[in-house]
């Protein structure tokens, strides 16, 4: 028995067969058409991988006009100044964890500027409380992308006629612009709006430091833009804290010479200020400390903390000291911190630095003992 | 038609039966033998032209679908009638058709590869390299299947089987 013929005996009397010839080709044809859409699928997804794919990679999620400020700290400034023509705005000079202040002058002469306005940036998130946003509105066409508007702001007894403009930047961050008196027109007002850029964030720099301050007081506010007299503001710690700085009120003299703050702004809901005084002068919040440190020495001030009821505010006192013999320190408040925390306040500040050279001052943060600075 | 397609059609008329006998060997059914033959011969459409030995390349691709069939896991099998009804053996009085039955359930206690082995080297004559070629094994591989095969296969048919001389002759040669 020979297993070539057992295996030919085995596949004998095979069933009818159910495929025919038509059936193969037309199972070839299709196993053909289904490998061709399959090759044209590769070559498609080949394609996509080699050009579509790094392009995907390369490309920034949405290009936006003004580019967003990487993540900063809570008192960075936000902006810088530029010119325009003959009209300058400045860096800003107020700082607040919920707005930031600079001033717009006019050149009268090679280098004598002239206030005419004010520019207050509220960051993305921030949430402007100011009352002049509810005046009516005109639209003032697109800026950056965005719509503008004008708002009439209504004449009283501390404000003249004054022109506002408004508008958004591409990183959800608004400006308010201030015309004192209506000294710019509207046509230059659009155009320093047109100018006006975002960007890196940049530390603010205080020229003193102070080493102790009460536990429960927060760095709300710092003024960066004078040398010889800066300020910083503290109010008690809460959820949500911020002070916005009153973008409208303009100072008597451009850079060098401050008016007085008209109004006490301490019995005021926290969140508004007269931040342009000289330091000595400062409104004090409600609950907070002003502290105002000076170069520059005052007959009759020592070491030891001289304090006393301050009669230009209204129910405030103030706490004076002289670290050395070139500064000067006040620290003031309302009735409801007591002068013992004044006290240990003015005693704790002192001047650091290089007087003209912003590079050796401190850092906002670094001025004040790490309990006071708010995390944004 | 294409010039191609006819020849296609041509070799598939000449061949299908023997491929399908082929086939039914290696996996012992037939149903999952014609299915076999007719996906290798659907590849071997798409090839047509470019395959040098149309016969070699489609005895190869469908032993390996035979033997592939018989590995597919249950879920992806369709059940056969001949699974359902087994062939049993039984009396009858046509010798030829016992002989076929007791060779095809001898058979299939052979291991498939073992099987595919046989099938070839002993009805389709292929040498130890071409059944190596054709099953995509070593030719050692080819060799212990042989062996095992066939002791199998004596085991259940008696050791009267024997293998085709001028087939062993043949290989010898190769």
């Amino acid at each position: 028995m020979k297993l070539s013929d057992l295996l030919e005996t085995a596949r004998e009397d095979a069933p009818a067969a159910r495929y025919t010839v038509d059936d193969v080709v037309a199972a070839g044809r299709r196993r053909k058409r289904r490998r061709n859409t399959g090759w044209a699928i590769a070559a498609l997804l080949a394609v996509f991988a080699a050009i579509g794919v790094p392009q995907l990679v390369a490309r920034p999620s949405v290009p936006p006009a003004t580019p967003p400020p990487p993540r900063s700290g809570s008192l960075d400034l936000l902006f810088s100044g530029y010119r325009s023509g003959d009209l300058r705005v400045g860096d800003p000079e107020w700082v607040s964890l919920t707005n930031q202040l600079a001033s717009i002058g006019r050149e009268v002469s090679p280098g004598v500027y002239r206030s005419v306005g004010r520019i207050a940036f509220y960051p993305a998130g921030s949430l402007a409380q100011t009352s002049w946003l509810g005046g009516p509105m005109e639209p003032a066409g697109v800026i950056n992308g965005h719509a503008a508007n004008f708002i009439t702001v209504s004449r009283n007894a501390l404000v003249k006629d004054t022109s506002l403009l408004t508008w958004k930047n591409a990183d959800g961050s608004m400006v308010l612009m201030a015309a004192h008196e209506n000294r710019l027109s509207r046509a230059e007002m659009v155009r320093l709006a047109t100018a006006f850029r975002v960007t890196a964030p940049r530390p603010a720099r205080l020229p003193f430091a102070i080493s102790w301050m009460p536990p429960t007081m927060r760095l709300v506010a710092v003024d960066v833009s004078r040398p010889e007299a800066a300020t910083a503001l503290v109010t008690p710690a809460r959820d949500g804290i911020g002070f916005e700085l009153e973008p409208v009120y303009e100072q008597a003299a451009f850079v060098d010479a401050w008016s007085d703050p008209a109004l006490n702004s301490a019995p005021r809901p926290i969140g508004l200020s007269f931040p342009r005084s000289t330091p000595g002068k400062a409104s004090a919040p409600s609950g907070g400390i002003v502290i105002g440190v000076q170069r520059g020495f005052v007959p009759g001030t020592g070491p030891t903390p001289d304090c006393a009821e301050f009669t230009l505010q209204f129910h405030a006192r103030q706490c004076v000291a002289a670290p050395d013999a070139t500064s000067n320190v006040v620290a003031r408040a309302g009735y409801d911190v007591p002068v013992a925390d004044l006290e240990r306040v003015a005693t704790a500040a002192r001047t650091v630095g290089v007087i003209n050279d912003p590079e050796t001052w401190p850092t906002a943060r670094e001025a004040l003992p790490a309990s006071a600075w708010v995390e944004r | 038609m294409s010039d191609k397609e006819a020849e296609f059609r041509e070799f598939v008329g000449t061949q299908m039966e023997a491929l399908r006998g082929l086939a039914y060997l290696t996996c012992g059914d037939w149903q999952v033998a014609e299915d076999a033959v007719l996906g290798a011969l659907a590849r071997l459409y798409v090839k047509w032209g470019r395959v040098e030995n149309p016969q070699a390349y489609a005895r190869s691709a469908v032993v390996r679908a035979a033997i592939d069939e018989t590995r597919r896991p249950w879920w992806r099998r369709e059940q056969s009638h001949g699974d359902a009804l087994p062939e049993v053996m039984a009396p009858d009085e046509i010798l030829n058709v016992d002989d076929r039955v007791h060779l095809r359930q001898a058979l299939l206690q052979v291991p498939v590869k073992h099987r595919a082995v046989l099938v070839l080297r002993f009805l389709e004559g292929l040498s130890v390299p071409q059944t190596a070629a054709a099953l995509r094994c070593p030719e050692g591989t080819v060799k212990a299947y042989t062996s095992r095969g066939l002791d199998t296969l004596r085991r259940i048919l008696g050791a009267g089987l024997s293998i085709d001389e001028r087939v062993e002759a043949r290989h010898e040669a190769v």
